[in-house]
């Protein structure tokens, strides 16, 4: 229950509004705001006082109360209010012409402090308020409301030639384990920084339950996107935790399984009814997904409205002209047309044009209202195991509430339900020889469920049995969640009706033998020692075993340790340097256990500390198919220096197959510093043919064996040529 | 004081009852490639970022290793 005390909410609201609420409370109606207010919080805080508040409400004040109540002040809306309020029948006619629309009764409501309206601005009182708003109540007083009054529906059982079907609530139990059982395994649900469940969460959810198609069929009817729904129906109920970007769930599947049927029904219920993420039908084309919860209230309420003293079906038409004719003027899942202000019309006048708008509120209803609540029927209302239906041509004719429903809706006759069974009391399946397990759905108990859901894998559901399967696999997953197969075949021979065939148990401890052979510590503690001496003396107080010579596998970790310290989930520590020639150095003495290897993949071992790369090593390396990259990843994991040097850098892709070209060849280079000369030697045709190329603004490239005759030709030009080149600025 | 002991800490490690069936896994190309060094006769460590392919291919090799989270 959210945990909602108004004291300090009342503050925010006017005064006007204070001194009408503090009446109910014993105010006159004339107090300032804060007397008002004091008034008011003395009322709340004493149980008795609540109790003669809520004694003096009409029922229609009562009512709303009640309806709130499941929601435990989470979105509750004023339509979700008045479409119920309408459908329990306490709106009477003449109640009705009082309350000119829905406005008028929020305000009473409000006026008498029973709501306030929390907006994104803020707190009101007002019915007038714009935007999107829920109400609000103080817990104090929902914690004393019961159950609310509902005004029987007049109608009659009628006699329907149809057959009819319905859900036990062993089945709606074994899908509600299962579904939680699936959330168990994923552990906890992400949700995006908006609060929406990640697709991938979503996706998973359907993976393990092994859900390939969007509609689920149950017993002829096709409850479609059911995964959608399912998961919006548990995300939207008690059952999740609401946390920083994750959902994970309020109790075990172990500790639900716990609860009676009504009780696992009814959390589900109210999570279908809440969730705006999947709709019956999109009948409108708002998908206003308030409207769709108002409608899930209402008709829950209608259903609650049946006569209890009648068993039989109740026809579907009769049913749903019985809702339109309690709410089809006040609330429409598309457009509603507001009732006209007439002015001096003559009294036959106005009769005529409000039989035409009933007649046009009617016509609509059959194409909206009406095929949405047979869905509605077909789909999370039967799947809950709460109404039991007849079928003619794939149309529900008849409805009545299953004994499940009647216990929900009416917690006066929950007693009516079988009482819970519990524990492995009652044997309740057959194991046969080929692994097959028939359950008998009536005779087990949800933990006996919950056991069979984790070892085995279910086949088929049918009315009375289910049947599942027994695997190697399935056994040893069953096993994996926390059991050893010693009590695992205790409890499959204390749930069976006959003992159990021998070669299902020598299978059975032969799966468990396997297990024991092999452990993978998925994230291990070991400590390495010097030598065997050393670990066998230092290890005395520790638990766990010695391993090899100079190890020891440590059974939990250690919550102290002050000496040399790798943890694997963490970058590795960087220990390495490395030269130009591809000599690597260990830097640091005590160097994790991954680290020799991966060198050993790719370079040479010179002594303990250094390794040495080779074209050769690096050769070895590719043809056992690895990649180049992988090298520079480790080595820029755990080089000291962040960059290789870069001439070992572009040896290493040379030697990982990267083509990379360089041009040797003798040529002879001439120096001209100045600058005229230099121009007139390369714009010269007589000398062009001896100059292969200009290396920059003094310097010229020549072949060297064309040297003597450009020689020839340039002290003919009476040039003085000298041996030595004197580079100036141009010199590295 | 431990001089010049470490500690290793969130390492995969396979452990098994006999010497032969790490022999076999080791000897296997499938999941020996992500054992990285054997520690003793019946005790390996795995490649970390590998742990969950070799318990995929481990299963899937109709092994059932018991999976210990620390």
């Amino acid at each position: 229950m959210n945990q909602l005390h108004v004291d300090d909410i009342l503050v925010n609201l006017n005064a006007d509004q204070l001194k009408k609420i503090a009446h109910l409370w014993g105010g006159d109606g004339k107090q300032r705001k804060q007397e008002a207010i004091d008034t008011i919080r003395i009322g709340l805080g004493i149980p008795n006082r609540v109790k003669t508040m809520l004694e003096q409400l009409v029922p229609y004040e009562y009512n709303a109360l009640a309806f709130a109540k499941p929601f435990n002040n989470q979105q509750v809306t004023n339509t979700m209010i008045i479409v119920a309020l309408h459908s329990s029948g306490v709106i009477t006619r003449e109640l009705a012409k009082r309350f000119n629309d829905r406005q008028t009764i929020m305000q009473d409501l409000l006026n008498h402090g029973l709501f306030i309206y929390k907006s994104a601005t803020g707190y009101y009182s007002n019915s007038y308020q714009y935007g999107a708003a829920e109400l609000i109540t103080d817990e104090r007083i929902l914690a004393q409301v019961k159950q609310p009054v509902y005004i029987p529906l007049a109608i009659q059982p009628a006699t329907i030639a149809a057959p009819a079907t319905y859900r036990r609530p062993s089945n709606v139990t074994l899908d509600i384990i299962t579904l939680l059982q699936a959330v168990e395994t994923m552990g906890k649900i992400e949700l995006t920084k908006a609060g929406r469940v990640k697709a991938n969460a979503f996706r998973q959810f359907k993976n393990i339950l092994g859900w390939k198609k969007d509609d689920l069929e149950l017993d002829g009817f096709i409850f479609n996107a059911a995964p959608t729904a399912l998961f919006a129906a548990l995300q939207y109920s008690s059952l999740f935790k609401v946390m920083p970007e994750q959902l994970t769930l309020a109790e075990s599947t172990a500790q639900f399984a716990t609860h009676t049927a009504v009780e696992q029904v009814k959390i589900l219920l109210y999570g279908f009814i809440n969730q705006a993420d999947w709709l019956e039908n999109a009948v409108s084309f708002s998908r206003d997904g308030e409207s769709y919860r108002a409608a899930r209230l209402g008709l829950l309420v209608m259903l609650a409205a049946l006569p209890l003293d009648q068993t039989g079906f109740f026809s579907f038409g009769e049913f749903e002209h019985a809702w339109f004719n309690r709410v089809g003027e006040h609330f429409s899942l598309g457009h509603l047309t507001n009732r006209p202000y007439y002015f001096r019309e003559e009294k036959a006048e106005v009769q005529k044009k409000e039989l035409e708008r009933i007649a046009k509120l009617r016509e609509n209803w059959l194409k909206l209202e009406r095929p949405w609540l047979e869905k509605a029927l077909t789909t999370w209302l039967y799947y809950l195991g709460m109404v039991e239906l007849q079928v003619t041509e794939n149309h529900v004719v008849g409805l009545r509430l299953t004994n499940l429903g009647r216990a929900v809706l009416h917690p006066e006759l929950a007693g009516e339900m079988p009482a819970v069974k519990s524990g492995f009391t009652e044997p309740a399946w057959i194991v046969q020889p080929n692994y097959d397990i028939v359950v008998y759905l009536e005779k087990a108990s949800p933990e006996q469920l919950i056991f069979l859901e984790r070892y085995a894998e279910r086949k088929q559901v049918q009315q009375h049995i289910a049947q599942y399967q027994l695997s190697k696999n399935s056994v040893y997953l069953g096993l994996e969640k926390g059991s050893e197969i010693e009590a695992f075949i205790e409890q499959l021979q204390t749930g069976a009706t006959v003992p159990l065939p021998q070669n299902i148990v020598m299978d059975l401890q032969e799966w468990g033998q396997l297990r024991n052979q092999m452990t993978l510590h998925y994230n291990g503690s070991i400590i390495q020692y010097n030598d065997k001496t050393e670990r066998d003396l230092l290890t005395v107080h520790l638990k766990g075993k010695a391993v090899g010579d100079c190890f020891f596998l440590l059974e939990q970790p250690l919550d102290h340790w002050q000496e040399s310290h790798i943890d694997y989930r963490k970058p590795l520590p960087r220990c390495l340097a490395i030269n130009e020639d591809g000599l690597i150095k260990i830097k640091r003495v005590n160097s994790d256990l991954l680290l020799n290897i991966q060198l050993s993949k790719w370079a040479e071992p010179r002594t303990d500390h250094m390794w040495q790369l080779t074209q050769a090593s690096i050769n070895q390396a590719i043809a056992a198919k690895s990649r180049i990259n992988e090298l520079f990843n480790l080595l820029d994991e755990r080089l000291l220096v962040s960059r290789l040097p870069a001439f070992l850098e572009q040896t290493l892709q040379a030697w990982g197959g990267k083509k990379l070209e360089v041009t040797v060849s003798n040529i002879t280079i001439i120096h001209c510093p100045n600058v005229e000369l230099f121009k007139a030697i390369t714009k010269s045709r007589h000398l062009k043919p001896y100059i292969k190329g200009i290396l920059s603004a003094d310097l010229l490239l020549v072949e060297t064996s064309q040297l003597n005759e450009l020689k020839e030709k340039l002290s003919w030009a009476g040039l003085n040529i000298a041996a030595e080149l004197k580079l100036g600025d141009n010199a590295l | 004081m431990n001089n010049n002991a470490t500690l290793h800490e969130n390492l995969p490690l396979i452990e098994v009852t006999e010497k032969y069936i790490l022999d076999t896994l080791i000897a296997d190309p499938t999941t020996g490639q992500y054992i990285l060094n054997r520690l003793s006769d019946t005790v390996a460590v795995i490649w970390p970022q590998h742990v969950e392919v070799f318990l995929t291919r481990l299963r899937k090799q109709n092994h059932l290793p018991r999976v210990v989270h620390h």
